[in-house]
This record gives C-alpha cells, sequence and structure tokens, in this order.
C-alpha cells in the first residue's frame, strides 16, 4: 500500500480491522497528490525496489494484534481532577477539554437512562470495528458533560452511523475538515433541554454543546484508530461542533423528520457530514427572491467538495428569513426549485484541473464540449438541498456544504 | 494511594476472526500484480507507472481495477476478485 505519510496510522488502522498481516506500507510525501508528469514517475519508480523487497520478505503466517485487543474494561487514574484529566489526556482519551470522569456510578446511571443493558452492542463501525456497547457510550456521555436523558439519542446517532451511506470511516480518517451535524427533532429534543437556537443563555446551549461533544468523543474512542484522531489538514479547527433542533414554534415549514416521514410526535435523529459552516447574512432584502438569492450565492461556487461528486446541502434558515420566504409563496419544494434553477456555477468558473474530478454525472452533462457559459446546478437532485430552521431573532441563517458520496441518515429513536 | 477506578471510555474489540493468512513471495518473475486505484487523484496515473516499472524490471503481469469512491471499500465481490486473480497487489491511501 502506497501511503501518504500523514496517513500510516490510519492505513495501519484499516489493516488491522480486516485482520490482514502482510500489508507492507510504502510511505511517500503527502503531495505526491499534487505531483504529476515526470515527477510522478520519478517516485512511483523509485517505490518499485521498496514494494519488491517488502513482498519478497516475510513468507509465512504473520498474526497481528487487533487494535484494541487487551484494553481494560477499568482505569485507573489519580483521584486529582486535574491530574485525572492529565492522565486521560495523553492516553489521547479527550478532546482536549476538561472531561468529567466516567466513575462506575455515573455511567450505571446512564446505561439505566437507556432501558438497555450496558454490555449490549449497538453497533461495530470502521475503522476500528470495535464493540461500541451501551456502556462505552454511556462512558462517553459522562465525559462530554451530558444527561443521562441524553442516551436514547446518542444511542441512535450511533445506529444511524451505521448505514453504508452515511461513509462513518471517511468522517472518522479523513483529512477533509468536515463533521457530523446532528439533528433531533420531536418531543426528546425539549425533554433534554435542546435549544432551538433561540436561547442567548448557557442554561440553552447546554444540551447542544455535550450532545455535539459526545459525538466527537465517541468518534475517538470508539471508532476511530486509538493511535490517529483523523490526519486533519486543519487540525482542531472546526471540529468542535454542537447539536441542534429546529424552532418549530417560529418556523412556517413542516420540520426535517415529518418531511421524511415520521409523525410529529416522533423523536428523531438524523446525522449529516458537512464542512464548515457559513453565515448567510441578509439584512436588506425586501422579498422572499431576494433572500434566497443571498442563500444562492452563499451556496453557488466551485472550491466546496459538492461540486466534485453527487452530495447534500444543508440551508438553516433563520426563523425571520423562513417566514419572509414562505410569506413569498415558497415552500420547502420551490425553495429548492428555485435554488436549483436560478443559482447555479458556471462552468467557466472551474478551473480546467479541477473540472478532471468531476462526478461522472457533471461529466456527461457539462465535461464535454461544454459551452464555457453552462451552468451546474448546486446539487444532482433538487431533494438533496436539506431545509431546517433554527435560531431566534435576525436576519441570519446558516449554510452548511455536505460532502460529495456522504448521505444524511435518519432514525427514530426507539 | 490517591487512585480511583473509571470506566474506559475506549470501546474493546471483541475476540473475533483470526487473521488472514499469507505468505510472502520467492520472485515477482511472472506474476500477477493487482493494481487497485483508488479513486484519489492521480492515482491511476501513478499505479500505471508503477505497473510498467513492475512489469519491465520483473515481468510481472497486471490486473488493474478502480474503486467506485475513495472513502469506500472495494467491495467483496472486487477484493475477491484481486484477491483470486493475484498473488500481491497495490494501492493507495491518503495520496
Amino acid at each position: 500500500m502506497v501511503v501518504g505519510k500523514g496517513f500510516e496510522t490510519a492505513a495501519r488502522s484499516f489493516a488491522r480491522a480486516y485482520r490482514s498481516p502482510l500489508l507492507r506500507l510504502l510511505l511517500v510525501d503527502d503531495t505526491v497528490a499534487h505531483q504529476g508528469g515526470e515527477s510522478l514517475i520519478r517516485i512511483a519508480r523509485q517505490g518499485i525496489e521498496a514494494i519488491a523487497a517488502e513482498w519478497r520478505g516475510g513468507a509465512g503466517e504473520t498474526p497481528v494484534p487487533t487494535n484494541g485487543a487487551g484494553i481494560e474494561p477499568v482505569l485507573t487514574v489519580p483521584v486529582d481532577f486535574a491530574e485525572a484529566n492529565q492522565f486521560l489526556l495523553e492516553k489521547g482519551m479527550t478532546d482536549g477539554l476538561p472531561v468529567l470522569l466516567p466513575t462506575r456510578e455515573a455511567v450505571a446511571r446512564f446505561v439505566a437512562a437507556s432501558n438497555r443493558r450496558g454490555e449490549e452492542v449497538i453497533a461495530r463501525l470502521m475503522p476500528r470495528m470495535a464493540d461500541i456497547t451501551v456502556e462505552a457510550i454511556a462512558a462517553n456521555a459522562v465525559m462530554a458533560g451530558c444527561t443521562p436523558a441524553m442516551m436514547p439519542i446518542l444511542i441512535t446517532m450511533v445506529q444511524a452511523m451505521e448505514a453504508e451511506e452515511y461513509s462513518i470511516n471517511h468522517v472518522v480518517t479523513t483529512a477533509h475538515t468536515l463533521f457530523p451535524i446532528v439533528v433531533v427533532n420531536g418531543p426528546i429534543a425539549r425533554e433534554v433541554g435542546m435549544s432551538d437556537g433561540r436561547d442567548l443563555s448557557a442554561k440553552g446551549w447546554r444540551a447542544n454543546a455535550t450532545i455535539g461533544r459526545a459525538v466527537r468523543l465517541i468518534m475517538f474512542n470508539c471508532i476511530g484508530d486509538l493511535e490517529n484522531r483523523g490526519a486533519t489538514c486543519q487540525g482542531h479547527f472546526a471540529k468542535y461542533f454542537d447539536a441542534l433542533t429546529e424552532n418549530v414554534e417560529m418556523s412556517p415549514w413542516e420540520p426535517l423528520h415529518v418531511e421524511r416521514g415520521y409523525q410529529e410526535t416522533d423523536s428523531v435523529v438524523t446525522v449529516f457530514t458537512a464542512e464548515p459552516i457559513h453565515m448567510v447574512d441578509d439584512h436588506s432584502a425586501l422579498t422572499a427572491q431576494g433572500i434566497l438569492g443571498t442563500f444562492g450565492t452563499v451556496i453557488a461556487c466551485s472550491g466546496t467538495r459538492p461540486m466534485f461528486g453527487k452530495a447534500q446541502h444543508m440551508l438553516i434558515f433563520g426563523p425571520s428569513h423562513a417566514n419572509k420566504v414562505s410569506q413569498g409563496g415558497f415552500d420547502k419544494r420551490l425553495v429548492r426549485d428555485f435554488i436549483y434553477e436560478v443559482y447555479r456555477v458556471p462552468v467557466h468558473m472551474y478551473p480546467p484541473e479541477a473540472r478532471e474530478r468531476w462526478s461522472p454525472w457533471k461529466q456527461m452533462f457539462y465535461g464535454v464540449n461544454s459551452m464555457e457559459n453552462a451552468t451546474i446546478p448546486v446539487v444532482e437532485d433538487k431533494e438533496d438541498l436539506i431545509i431546517v430552521v433554527h435560531g431566534g431573532a435576525g436576519p441570519n441563517s446558516l449554510f452548511a456544504p455536505g460532502v460529495y458520496n456522504h448521505r444524511s441518515v435518519t432514525r427514530k429513536v426507539e | 494511594m490517591n487512585r480511583m477506578e473509571i470506566v474506559n471510555p475506549v470501546a474493546r474489540v471483541s475476540e473475533g476472526e483470526k487473521a488472514a493468512s499469507g505468505k510472502g513471495v520467492a520472485s515477482l518473475q511472472g506474476l500477477t500484480v493487482g493494481l487497485l486505484d483508488n479513486g484519489m487523484p492521480h492515482a491511476g496515473d501513478f499505479l500505471s507507472h508503477v505497473g510498467e516499472a513492475l512489469s519491465e524490471r520483473y515481468g510481472a503481469k497486471l490486473f488493474v481495477r478502480k474503486k467506485g469512491f475513495t472513502a469506500r471499500s472495494a467491495g467483496k465481490d472486487m477484493l475477491d476478485e484481486i484477491a483470486g486473480s493475484c498473488q500481491v497487489a497495490v494501492t493507495g491511501f491518503g495520496i
């Protein structure tokens, strides 16, 4: 396997997950992706001898210890809070912020709140394929500062991440600056005290922030490789995230879970993989089209991942914008129609080299003999524009670009 | 000793499948080498140069396949095909 140097630990993690003992690594400079011509040939030919030598060596079975074998169910840490946190930080088990300690008593309370047994395995997810038990989720939820009532949300989120279309292994191991957005709809959002965006108090932020934090800790400790926290290009930036619920009271449209076929009274979790969020700032438009136009100009750019393949986008409307747009006669379907039809990216906005990475669909429609002023819709299917309403007073909204070949997944809380 | 016990937040890998077995090769002469394009930019170009060199220098035969999406598995069918047709294989990760 030819591996970029920044991805060595991730590559070994995959080898362990697949129980593959004969994986030989040839490490190359991470920038080989930007090499071409003679430079690429030189790198390839320099590697041949190393590849051949690796294959000729090591005949016979080579058992590989599984990643995570030998992990003890209980840790012994200093009683002092700061020292215990330092201990966990050095073990790579935290996100860099102080954590609450997952004592047996605290974890037991969280397990009890789930109405499941602690040893129940909710999922096994790539790359590490570890047993993500209710107890493991509970321990990370305690550390994040969650309340026990949030356990059903976290369990449902892990279940949703198991869907193949979510591509969890990419989310956990990629260098791309992306993160899961967790949307919680239905009664449980209110029960656990989630903010629909209106709260300016810490009390309102707590649930959103701790659920989001638990997502990240679960990804670290239960899904990803123990030695690799993701070879991200921009480190931690944009990796601290929270969850959200919709402002149903002030929204003119049906909430996401109802749109997806659930009852309004169902508690539902949706996971969506997003790039860093961008604000949509419109203080002056007097028409629905004006506001949607501002959205459109933020969305229609050529430098985000969705521009290269089939992806979803999430449009997070503030209530002020949503109601103005609705008053102009736009329901969610017409919002999608408008963005898709009107706000497109001209072919000439893509550098020629970037067009080589276009999806097969884009190549077929716009790649051959296309006019430079032809325009490409921001999504391949209008339904890939996900619309939610979140926030309080103020003429602002948010745009969360998706990632191509990642689909949002919705599951009901059971 | 001022220490306490906490539940380990790290999920454990249960006892499961044994490690896949396999052997190295004494020589590359006449072997079939699988080249799995992982879909990253220029991966196909890079592997084609690798394949050319292996073929020229060691007389290896080439068996080329390409994944649909970089971050997903090639799939059991494609992997079985490569395993059944090749003695060794090359792919990329993170490049």
